[in-house]
């Protein structure tokens, strides 16, 4: 392996984040993901590789490699902060895909007690992310498109991956929170959405959280030169109304605004 | 001021946040974690650092027993490093170290110009105020013979971050990437970037240092701080006092009107950095790790405070986990804290329509007041720093 290939490529490092699991965290976003939702605020962190963009005239870069000992600096730098609840959340993209190169960052991380938690669409072969199951605290999963042909067609997915993982996730007894993108066009699209609830009724223990789409991306695909596809706004009656119909199955559900 | 510490009950620090959420800026906090210490350090006893309080706006006091202004003038760091690429034959400045020599060369005279001004102030004989100050009484002198427990006198002081973000900015762009000289630099400063405009995006667009959480940017920092505290550490002026100093001070636009521009992009007579700031900051955990790390030991506790302006929506939202940063300053160990919970968005209204927003209070230096009756410059710096800050919450 050559040295920039042991390198893990991040887009960002968000710090004293309130909204990606509990306590205070940092996020760290990993470039490079195997899906393409149609919906993504994060285009920059679908290609693997660094991308130039443009925006207001000036050129820049996304994505920076950091070795694992300027990542660590990073991620420690707020450790007091993290307290029992907080640490660190790995985002992207899809971090179970960059695991293999995070090991170590993770095993230090684990030394020092810090809590460790992903945002997965889960859709990662098990063999590529199983082995490390028991180093992630928490697991914020997805759940988007569930009809096997949509989710292929729109996610270029594999929903029968994504329910041996939860089912391992499940199996293994590891801290899960579900996390529901609401958006008319194909999330919450009649069949979508009715089969979201029922699998929803199956996992009551799970607590979940829902927000809407946004387009906070829009300049991003700019940057990149890509056409986003237009989402109608989901308002803040519309989320109440679909955790009313969540919490009537008994789930737990939570609405994040943000 | 509420006092905080490690064992500040979880309940009590609520209410104080719930307090600051309502946007009147008070209490600001002060961390006994730090400042005790400080005080035992410098020489106040055990019992009477433990009851301290604070005058004028942050500066540590031990109430009742000691005499000696607080906030006796203000120290402008810029002023050295101005007077240097005035006055100095940049020719012989050839890296970062010597020009950092060099800047301490016109330090050390502003200082000595302070301590002349310390001295100018004679103390008039108080008898009332030496009936009420521990030690005179006992010792049977006025307070202005020294009479008073504790007689020391300290100093303020405004532009360390403008001195920092200019010397950085000359380190990076003149030194290391060579895009600029000195003889630049000391033409854009004393034409106010006539010429210059696009550089003045460019040092500004530059990601500001102080208030990073970077170990270069603390170590200049507290390498000045050091220097001013080993210079200026006592006065005579008919009895020897010690010297405090501290990095917050009232003055930073009194003191920067009419002060040429500098090389943080800073234009001429525009504010300085307030206190210990940074708007440019993405996350409030970054100055406060910087502040921590500082060393307020010795001398340098006359105030040390950070200021952070704070949308009411993200800390309303997001009480809970305000109060886990909050706890997590503490630990930390943050000299002083002081919030501002305003939006841009009523702070512009405000400026244009002042019948509207009648309450709108906000804090400035030590205390809070009605946004009404500032001037129109203050109420801009505070808009410019509103709408500064809230681009980190996006
Ligand atoms: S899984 Fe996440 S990062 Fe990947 S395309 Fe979908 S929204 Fe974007």
């Amino acid at each position: 392996m050559s040295k920039s290939d042991s390198k893990i490529l991040v887009t960002n490092i968000q710090r004293m984040c309130f909204h990606d699991g509990p306590g205070i965290r940092t996020t760290v976003f990993l470039k490079g993901c195997n899906l393409r939702c149609p919906w993504c605020a994060n285009p920059e962190n679908i290609s693997f590789e660094r991308q130039t963009y443009e925006k207001d005239g000036h050129t820049g870069i996304y994505g920076r490699l950091y070795n694992e000992d300027e990542l660590l600096d990073e991620l420690m730098k707020d450790r007091v902060f993290y307290g029992k609840d907080g640490g660190i959340t790995f985002s992207g993209g899809e971090p179970l895909l960059h695991l293999e190169k995070l090991k170590d960052v993770l095993y230090k991380l684990r030394k020092e007690g810090i809590s460790i938690a992903v945002e997965t669409a889960l859709q990662v072969p098990k063999e590529i992310w199983y082995p490390f199951i028991n180093m992630i605290d928490l697991y914020i999963v997805d759940v988007k498109i569930l009809l096997p042909d949509k989710c292929k067609e729109i996610l270029g997915g594999d929903i029968n991956i994504y329910y041996e993982n939860i089912n391992q996730l499940c199996g293994n007894e590891k801290n899960i929170l579900f996390r529901l993108p609401i958006n008319k066009e194909f999330t919450f699209q009649t069949e979508n959405a009715e089969a979201i609830m029922s699998f929803l009724s199956q996992h009551k223990d799970i607590p979940i959280e829902i927000f809407a789409t946004h387009m906070l991306g829009e300049i991003k695909y700019q940057s990149l030169n890509k056409e986003s596809i237009p989402i109608e706004a989901v308002s803040g009656m519309e989320l109440e109304n679909i955790a009313i119909l969540i919490r009537k199955q008994g789930c737990q559900v939570n609405i994040n605004s943000i | 001021m509420l006092r905080v510490n490690g064992n500040t009950p979880e309940d009590l620090l609520k209410l104080a946040v719930e307090c600051i959420s309502t946007g009147l800026g008070t209490p600001i906090l002060a961390n006994d974690e730090v400042i005790i210490p400080c005080l035992l350090e410098f020489g106040i006893n055990e019992e009477d650092a433990y009851k301290y309080t604070t005058s004028a706006c942050w500066e540590p006091l031990i109430g009742g027993k000691s005499v000696g202004n607080n906030n006796h003038t203000p120290l402008n760091y810029l002023r050295a490093l101005d007077n240097l690429f005035k006055r100095d034959n940049l020719e012989l400045v050839r890296d970062f170290d010597q020009l950092i020599d060099r800047y301490f060369f016109y330090l050390e005279r502003n200082l000595k110009a302070v301590k002349r001004v310390i001295k100018s102030h004679i103390p008039t004989r108080d008898v009332l105020l030496s009936v009420f100050t521990y030690g005179c009484y006992e010792s049977g002198k006025d307070v202005s013979q020294g009479g008073a427990l504790y007689n020391n006198l300290g100093i303020t002081s405004v532009a360390m971050g403008n001195t920092i973000n200019s010397l950085l900015n000359i380190k990076k762009y003149v030194f290391d990437e060579k895009v600029y000289t000195l003889y630049d630099v000391k033409r854009m400063i004393t034409s106010d970037y006539a010429e210059d405009e696009d550089a003045l995006s460019l040092l500004k667009d530059t990601e500001s240092y102080y208030g990073k959480d970077d170990k270069k940017v603390i170590a200049l920092t507290q390498k000045i701080m050091d220097f001013v505290s080993d210079k200026l550490n006592y006065v005579e002026d008919g009895i020897e006092k010690k010297i405090k100093i501290g990095l917050s001070g009232s003055a930073y636009m009194e003191a920067a009107r009419g002060f040429a521009a500098s090389f943080d992009g800073r234009k001429e007579g525009a504010p300085f950095v307030v206190h210990i700031s940074n708007e440019g900051n993405l996350a409030f955990t970054e100055i406060t790790n910087f502040a921590a790390k500082l060393d307020y030991g010795d001398n340098r506790f006359n105030g040390n405070v950070i200021d952070l302006m704070i949308n009411p929506d993200f800390i309303n939202r997001n009480q809970e986990k305000f109060l886990l940063f909050l706890n997590g300053s503490i630990q930390t160990g943050f000299f002083e804290m002081q919030m501002n919970v305003v939006s841009s968005k009523d702070l512009i209204e405000a400026k244009k329509n002042p019948d509207k927003f009648p309450n709108l209070i906000v804090r400035v230096w030590g205390f809070s007041a009605y946004f009404n009756d500032l001037t129109e410059d203050y109420k801009e710096v505070l808009i410019q720093r509103a709408l500064a800050s809230e681009k980190r919450l996006i």
